[in-house]
């Protein structure tokens, strides 16, 4: 494996440093689960990594009354063990539990999850879902960004030199709000997804402001994206019915772009994408008793 | 009165040898034990094209590395190596033939420095056309592999056909087959494909050689399964005399043959014998993303079955079609050819019988022995052809195949003389575990629920001559050391021996210990393969212990002056019940029995066996007709209860049946074990596994993040495993072996109860997710049948079925 | 390249220094001081041979910098053995044939420590999933199934009482 030089700051201070000092010879690490095995394979060479699980304030994992904040240092096991945080975000929950399996979740990272910025990533579409904000610390300066702003192709993002991407603000789902995180993969555990899809309601559909309804994807697009037109017709569904399904399915389908890979062919993930589809829905249906 | 006594003998469940130290970690595999800074470090440049001509190769840039020692290129090791046919060299000479071959080797201090090194050779080629699928490359390819295969060494019973693509071509001609087929009342032919699979043990490939400076000597410390066989290999390529050469082969993380034969340990060689590096330790570690590439893979293949049946439904001529996709070399290739191609009436009484085998040269990495060794492959096709044409007959499967089973006397392929079996016994107890005649409603909403059985059949594949000895030494305080150079690779035969040993000596199984293969101390034995080992080095173990029981008793009669019969072995002790004496087997066995004349006697005893198959003939090489072509067959069945949800094409297995006729269970402990362990390994490499490659033949399945098998969570719900004894004569215990067995059958069950499930018939493996689901999708289209060419990115061939004629 | 850095840790109960430059990983730190149930089976995270509970939970040691476990708490498989006794999940492996090769065993051990730590009497469900990470080729996890259901039953008394490494 190609060397570089660890460094372990424990404030955000000496991060921005370190990242200042190395420029774009340095890469922010979290877990490393990804990180680790892109330098063993050479597709990075990073004369330095800088390590951020020293810094505690990375390590918040937090719920207020509008919004969960995780943390760049919090593993994904962590948020799936604060179970009164993480029932919130049942979505979530479903594609934290499909990561990977249990003992990289014990180091991966969900922010890290983001960062990497795959396609396949499993944590990017419920995150989408959930209109996530990242806040990213620069030099001079935070700001804050949405997922989809954030990724903007495979292990693409607009993360500049310098900036870390410090913790996710995930606001509160408006109630009544159920969730669902379905994957399809080539065995049972510990597989890459060959397509995944998210929804999420949130609010009721009789109320002013409607419910609202996110349907988004993973491993089928080249950077996030949700199915508007399917969204649009859930939110002014009153009830799951099969013709609805399948127009929903249909769109879903038509908002992705998915590629044939060792993994899957294009047809099946876009396939896969339509069932997955009726899964996610139906279950967000049927969380709210309303199947 | 029985006068051997133990209570650790034969058929007993006990504690297998070594599983403490495996639990605690402390077991040392190849990769674990330490050598001084003296070691060097190699790792491997390869070819990133499939098939060229090598123009040049520089290494400058890699030597400035610091740490670097050498670097080594084909030309600096030029010797063939191969068990049946020496097709190939460490390092490419001159021409690539597939991507991922080695084409120089780096040696420096650390691994690290040798793999960073590595990148920075630069090799110029010319680029060649590749062929990849079997079926093109042995009928019309323009390509060929090999084309100095006519000048290639190899034994006489392997027939590589000079200026083709095909590295054996092996044949039945039995009976009148032309005429079966003319007057048949039914008539089938059906076509199964596979890719070449990945034996995915978890410990990768590792060796480490070192050539004495002054005697020349070498040693070899190696991952591998065939410690004799290695120096066999390596002797014949270089030209060197065995008993120079000491493999000592630590423990292995798994086999399943891809660590038979010789593997990578010339390439090791290459740099270990080298005159600027000869005297220090050479260390090849093959990690995990290389390890496909350099060593064996299952053969693919392509399967074409004929089948004519009489009015009566019974089975009257098989025609048969194996094209096996072996890759760049067919060294060990070249067997399971056979190996299928005498076996493949498969479990049925068939008179008439005409196969062709042929091992196929294609620019991938090379095929070789894998579990199951040809069987998996062809039962895999064969075991649903029977299916197919039950179904078409309108008759249950399980009477079809209870109908047309070899019974002892009818004759197998090869014109053998079938012995007694309880298959009958085991296909009733399969069909009844999993009521295999019961429609069942899916336990889980919306899936379709199916039942399935396929039949198992399989002879050690080895040559003629494979032999097998063994040492039994008694020590001074009674415990036992017992030397046969089988690897214990988790399958047990170390508790078994030990078992045999107690069983024949009477000591306590404790007390008895086995140990690894290193050729400089333990007796000749072929290799652990063919499931050969408890009926083979059995026979030579238990030969042995009774050659010591013999001297000890001997040494007992002289020295309590009383006949041999009068004394017994009773749980370590020796007793004569008449004269009322009892005796510990103490240092007497060692120093000597001071006899009743005052004379010393005896000195330490030593038993020795000596095993070799007494009357195997080879098939005849035109029509593959023999009197007795393999020593024995062990047959079984598997049974499968599984569900097929349609909507993602995912199978779940709700329990499986696997028995089979072992003729006597050695170590229940072990035979549960492999019959657990095979029964997954079948059903992954049935749902999930394959090695693909894009249109440049650049495999795209090099490591586990995409080469799947089985988790915990991929298991059936229950493995119901169970055996029949009906003995085997010739052998130690009426035992046969049964360690690849498992393996055969649960593949062509799965695919028949994917059938019973939902009606669509799937020709092509593996059944993964995407697979089923395009087959219930062609099916809602009217195709129940359902082929995916396994080379379909050899876009010209996509049709082939129809054109390969 | 930078050089080899002092790393202090405590591996099963010792203080112990490991030495590693940036891109050395636990498992091969760990290797290097002949720590051998640790196993290099796939490098990359795919297959648990090199599992290791580190500060309490099971993790893959290939996927972890020798450099981050400064002050951490590592376990291994010989770690369980206590005064040449194995632990009873060990025993537990060997009397229901979980182990053949032996090169996944002490991974799945320690796997198994670790689900029975936050789980004393986990369902087959259970087991499973928390097993998932651990490949094994040999024994179709038949044997481990079984096993870590009897190491439950052994250690359910101690296991109330506290049980630590």
């Amino acid at each position: 494996m190609h060397d570089f030089l660890l460094e372990r700051p424990d404030t955000l201070r000496a991060a921005h440093d370190l990242l200042q000092r190395y420029g774009t010879k340095a890469m922010l690490k979290a877990g490393g689960t990804d990180l680790l095995i892109w330098i063993k394979r050479g597709v990075v060479l990073p004369e330095c990594l800088v390590d951020l699980s020293l810094i505690p304030l990375l390590q918040e994992l937090s719920l207020s009354e509008a919004e969960m904040c995780i943390g760049a240092g919090v593993s994904v096991a962590r948020f799936l063990s604060a179970e009164a945080i993480s029932t919130h975000f049942p979505a979530l929950v479903d594609a934290c539990n499909s990561h990977s399996d249990p003992l990289v979740r014990n180091r991966a990272t969900v922010v890290g999850n983001v960062c990497s910025a795959v396609p396949s990533g499993d944590l990017i579409a419920p995150l989408f879902a959930y209109d996530t904000q990242l806040e990213i610390h620069g030099p001079t300066g935070s700001r804050s960004c949405g997922i989809d702003e954030f990724i903007t192709g495979p292990r693409k993002t607009t993360l500049q030199p310098g900036e870390i991407v410090t913790c996710l603000h995930v606001p509160l789902p408006k109630p009544p709000s159920s969730g669902s995180y379905q994957k399809a993969m080539r065995r049972e555990a510990l597989d890459i997804a060959q397509a995944g899809v998210c929804c999420v309601f949130s609010g009721k559909a009789q109320e002013p402001a409607g419910r609202k309804v996110r349907l988004t994807f993973s491993a089928v697009s080249a950077k996030p994206v949700r199915a508007l037109k399917a969204e649009h017709i859930l939110e002014q569904a009153n009830q799951l019915d099969e013709s609805m399904l399948q127009e929903v399915a249909i769109l879903a389908r038509q908002a992705v772009a998915p590629i044939t890979d060792v993994r899957a062919s294009s047809e099946y993930r876009l396939d896969m994408v339509a069932e997955l589809t009726r899964r996610a829905v139906r279950a967000c249906f049927a969380e709210r008793g309303e199947a | 009165m029985k006068p051997i006594k133990s209570q650790t003998g034969i058929g007993k469940w006990l504690p297998r040898k070594f599983d403490d130290v495996k639990a605690a970690g402390t077991l040392q595999f190849t990769d674990d034990l330490r050598f001084g800074p003296e070691l060097l470090h190699a790792a491997v440049v390869r070819s990133p094209i499939a098939h060229g001509e090598i123009l040049s190769i520089d290494f400058s840039q890699a030597l400035e590395v610091a740490g670097v020692v050498k670097v080594l290129v084909g030309e600096d090791f030029p010797h063939h190596f191969g068990l049946y046919l020496q097709d190939r060299t460490p390092m490419a000479i001159g021409r690539v033939r597939y991507v991922g071959e080695p084409v120089a080797l780096v040696v420096a201090q650390e691994e690290n420095i040798a793999r960073e090194a590595a990148k920075k050779v630069q090799v110029q080629y010319r680029e060649l056309e590749a062929v990849f699928d079997p079926v093109k490359a042995a009928t019309h390819s323009g390509v060929l592999v090999h084309p100095e295969l006519h000048t290639y060494n190899h034994v006489d019973f392997v027939l590589p056909q000079p200026h083709t693509n095909i590295g054996n071509w092996f044949k039945i001609r039995k009976g009148n087959p032309e005429e079966a087929f003319e007057n048949a009342a039914h008539v089938f032919e059906e076509v199964v494909t596979c890719p070449q699979i990945a034996h995915g043990f978890l410990e990768t490939h590792c060796s480490i050689c070192q050539q004495d400076i002054a005697s020349g000597e070498i040693t070899i410390w190696t991952s591998s399964q065939s410690a004799f066989t290695v120096r066999d290999i390596i002797a014949k390529g270089i030209g060197f005399p065995l008993h120079k050469i000491r493999v000592i082969a630590p423990p292995i993380g798994g086999g399943f043959g891809g660590k038979a034969g010789m593997t990578i340990e010339a390439l090791g060689l290459a740099a270990a014998m080298h005159p600027e590096i000869r005297g220090r330790p050479v260390k090849l570690f093959i990690p995990r993303e290389e390890d496909m590439l350099t060593s064996w893979v299952r053969q693919g293949y392509v399967a074409r079955i004929r089948m004519a049946l009489d009015e009566q439904h019974r089975i009257t001529g098989i025609h048969n079609t194996f094209w096996f996709d072996t890759g760049v070399s067919a060294e060990y290739g070249a067997n399971p050819v056979r190996s299928a191609g005498y076996t493949s009436m498969g479990s049925y009484n068939i008179p008439n019988v005409w196969s062709d085998c042929y091992a196929v040269y294609t620019n991938k990495p090379f095929g070789g022995a894998y579990r199951g060794f040809g069987l998996p492959e062809l039962m895999s096709a064969l075991e649903v052809v029977v299916d197919i044409v039950s179904h078409r007959l309108g008759i249950s499967p399980v009477e079809f195949r209870k109908k047309n089973m070899m019974r002892k006397g009818d004759t197998t392929c090869t014109g053998m003389p079938m012995h007694d079996h309880g298959l009958q016994a085991i296909i009733d107890r399969v069909a009844k575990d999993i009521a295999v005649e019961k429609k069942e409603p899916a336990l889980r909403p919306g899936w379709k629920r199916g039942k399935g059985i396929a039949l198992a059949i399989k002879a050690p594949a080895m040559p003629a001559d494979a032999s097998s000895s063994a040492i039994v030494k008694l020590n001074g305080d009674g415990t036992v050391e017992v030397l046969a150079a089988t690897m214990d690779m988790g399958q047990g035969t170390y508790t078994a021996y030990a078992q045999m040993v107690s069983e024949e000596l009477s000591i306590p199984y404790e007390k008895i210990q086995v140990s690894f293969p290193d050729t400089k101390s333990h007796p000749y034995d072929w290799q652990t393969v063919a499931s050969r080992s408890c009926w083979s080095m059995g026979m030579a173990v238990k030969r042995a212990a009774v050659d010591v029981r013999n001297q000890l008793l001997a040494l007992f009669s002289e020295f309590w002056q009383t006949p041999v019969d009068t004394i017994t072995l009773e749980y370590g002790t020796v007793m004569c019940r008449k004269l009322g004496k009892t005796s510990a087997i103490d240092e007497k066995v060692q120093n000597g029995f001071k006899m009743p004349d005052g004379m010393l006697k005896g000195g330490p005893i030593i038993g020795r066996g000596s095993f070799i198959p007494p009357d195997i003939v080879y098939p005849d090489p035109d029509t593959g007709q023999s009197p007795k072509s393999v020593v024995h067959f062990t047959l079984g069945a598997v049974g499968m209860d599984l569900e097929v949800d349609p909507t993602t094409g995912a199978i779940a297995i709700n329990r499986v049946s696997s028995g089979y006729d072992v003729g006597k269970a050695i170590t229940p402990a072990n035979l549960r074990g492999q019959i657990e362990g095979g029964t997954l390994q079948g059903i992954s490499a049935c749902l999930m596994e394959g090695l693909a490659y894009d249109e440049k033949g650049k495999l795209l399945t090099p490591d586990f993040t995409d080469y799947k098998i089985a988790t915990t969570l991929d298991t059936p719900g229950e493995i119901i495993s169970f055996w029949e004894e009906v003995p085997e004569e010739l052998s130690p215990y009426g035992n046969r072996g049964v360690g690849e067995h498992s393996m055969i059958a649960p593949a062509p069950a799965i695919n028949n109860a994917v059938f019973n499930a939902t009606g669509s018939r799937i020709h092509s493996y593996p059944l993964s997710r995407e697979r089923v689901f395009k087959a219930l999708k062609a099916q809602r289209n009217g195709e129940n049948d359902f082929v995916e060419w396994p080379y379909a990115l050899d876009v010209a061939f996509k049709k082939a079925k129809k054109k390969w004629d | 390249m930078p050089g080899k850095k002092e790393v202090w840790c405590t591996v099963n109960g010792k203080k112990t220094r490991l030495l590693a430059a940036g891109n050395t990983t636990l498992l091969q730190a760990l290797r290097d001081i002949g720590v051998t149930s640790v196993k290099r089976g796939c490098e990359e995270g795919e297959c648990g041979a090199c599992t290791v509970i580190l500060d309490g939970l099971p993790q893959k040691s290939c996927i972890v910098l020798a450099q981050e476990v400064e002050g951490a708490t590592i376990l291994t498989s010989e770690g369980l053995v206590q005064n040449g006794t194995l632990h009873p999940i060990q025993q537990a492996f060997i009397d229901e044939g979980a182990i053949q090769c032996g090169f996944c065993t002490p991974g799945m051990v320690l796997s198994t420590w670790a689900l029975l730590q936050s789980n004393p009497n986990p369902t087959d469900e259970q087991i499973k999933q928390a097993l998932s990470g651990n490949l094994c080729r040999c024994t179709g996890y038949a044997g481990i199934q079984r096993a870590v259901k009897k190491s439950a039953k052994l250690l359910a008394p101690k296991l109330q009482g506290g049980d630590s490494q």
